[in-house]
């Protein structure tokens, strides 16, 4: 890897989590005023070595932003669709007109429907697949095909028989699989059923592998914490009460409770 | 459900939904140590980026003393001790891997919140439902 390549990764992963804290400071501190530029620079330094970088033969800055893209049009889709179908018909704040819940559900569909066709068939949309086009697809169908299975198990033990969305995820999960299975089993010519087997396995280890990185550094992390924070001292916050304080307090305290009269 | 049986139906699910892509894939058990390692390496990745991720967003409250500024230090020294692990266990990581790991964080996160919000979107848009307020106003 180069310094490039570095310096770019090292913005993203720890540049923009940087910031985002600078930025959740309170108006007034000096930190949230450098917020604002310090944001600028991390943006202009992942653009500036994401363009000089530029495209190689590895997978790179460009390729990945690609197949995010590539990810988020139907993500996005799905979730505007579902948040006006979340939000249509009776709210607290009065009634939201009604087509919007069923304008969302139609969103929903649309994306479900461009999925699918981005997974059989992504010669024949408008946007053509991305370089990155099998891992970005198959790290979608396992991420919802894993989340699916828990959703389910997850709305089931709730305990309010919430059937139609235990149904819905279970749909989900099952779809899921099934278009997995029909990437490694395909043999059309479109579809290079060795390539995505191979971006399916890596998936499910990423997926796997994931969940327990993150819930062990979740872990060490806060296990960290608390040593270091058991040993420094306590800021002063007060002074200690004073005889005359206690007395006061005392003699309020028999007045209210024991009905002592003043 | 209790709460003991339903962590245990939901890891039956979890592990039936992996062992049923694994079979797709055609993951086998002589393959065992192969995938195990793979698994490792992702899972030291992910251990190193969100170290890396604490200790950069804990850099603004640096200057609340001496803890945050310790454990600001001790979270980037175990980040660069994962890389360092990352580099043994792999043998050298092959060009790419942070992109494709990228990548493939986005779609579980994409897949994880269209299974949210499809349960949030059936569980609270119901037809039946009624606003009692405007109810309220009706003879």
């Amino acid at each position: 890897m180069n310094w490039l390549a570095i310096a770019f990764w090292l913005l993203l992963y720890a540049g923009i989590p940087g910031v985002i804290a600078m930025h959740l400071h309170r108006k007034e501190t000096k930190i949230n005023r450098f917020a604002t530029p310090t944001t600028i620079l991390v943006l202009a330094g992942i653009a500036g070595t994401a363009t000089m970088l530029g495209r190689s033969s590895d997978y790179g800055p460009l390729d990945t932003a690609e197949a995010l893209l590539h990810l988020s049009i139907p993500g996005i889709t799905y979730l505007i669709g579902a948040c006006l179908a979340i939000f249509g018909g009776p709210t607290p704040v009065g009634p939201i007109p009604k087509k919007w819940r069923r304008g969302g559900v139609i969103l929903m569909l649309i994306s479900i429907s461009l999925i699918i066709v981005q997974t059989v068939e992504p010669e024949n949309l408008p946007i053509g697949p991305p370089i990155m086009h099998e891992v970005a697809i198959s790290s979608l169908l396992v991420g919802i095909s894993l989340v699916g299975a828990i959703g389910t198990v997850v709305v089931l033990s709730i305990g309010e028989n919430r059937w139609s969305a235990a149904i819905a995820t279970l749909a989900l999960s099952i779809g899921s699989i099934s278009l997995l299975a029909m990437l490694t089993t395909s043999d059309t010519s479109t579809i290079d059923a060795t390539i995505f087997s191979g971006a399916i396995g890596d998936s499910l280890k990423s997926a796997i592998g994931t969940s327990v990185g993150i819930g062990f550094g979740l872990w060490i992390s806060f296990h960290v914490a608390i040593i270091i924070e058991r040993g420094e001292k306590l800021p002063e916050t007060a002074f200690q009460v004073t005889e005359d304080e206690m007395e006061l307090v005392k003699k309020h305290l028999n007045m209210n409770i024991g009905g002592e009269e003043e | 459900m209790s709460r003991k049986q339903s962590l245990i139906v939901l890891f039956i699910s979890i592990m039936t939904v992996a062992t049923i892509i694994g079979w797709l894939v055609g993951w086998n058990l002589s393959e065992f140590e192969t995938i195990f390692t793979g698994i490792l390496i992702k899972s030291l990745m992910a251990t190193t980026v969100t170290w890396l991720i604490l200790a950069t967003s804990s850099t603004s409250i640096l200057h609340r003393g001496r803890a945050p500024r310790t454990l600001t230090i001790a979270l980037l020294l175990l980040s660069i001790g994962g890389l360092g692990l990352i580099e043994i266990v792999s043998g050298g990581l092959p060009r790419g891997t942070l992109a494709i790991l990228t990548v493939q964080w986005a779609g579980f996160a994409m897949g994880a919140s269209i299974v949210l919000f499809t349960i949030l979107a059936i569980a609270t848009g119901r037809d039946d439902e009624e606003d009692s307020l405007l109810a309220m106003d009706q003879p």
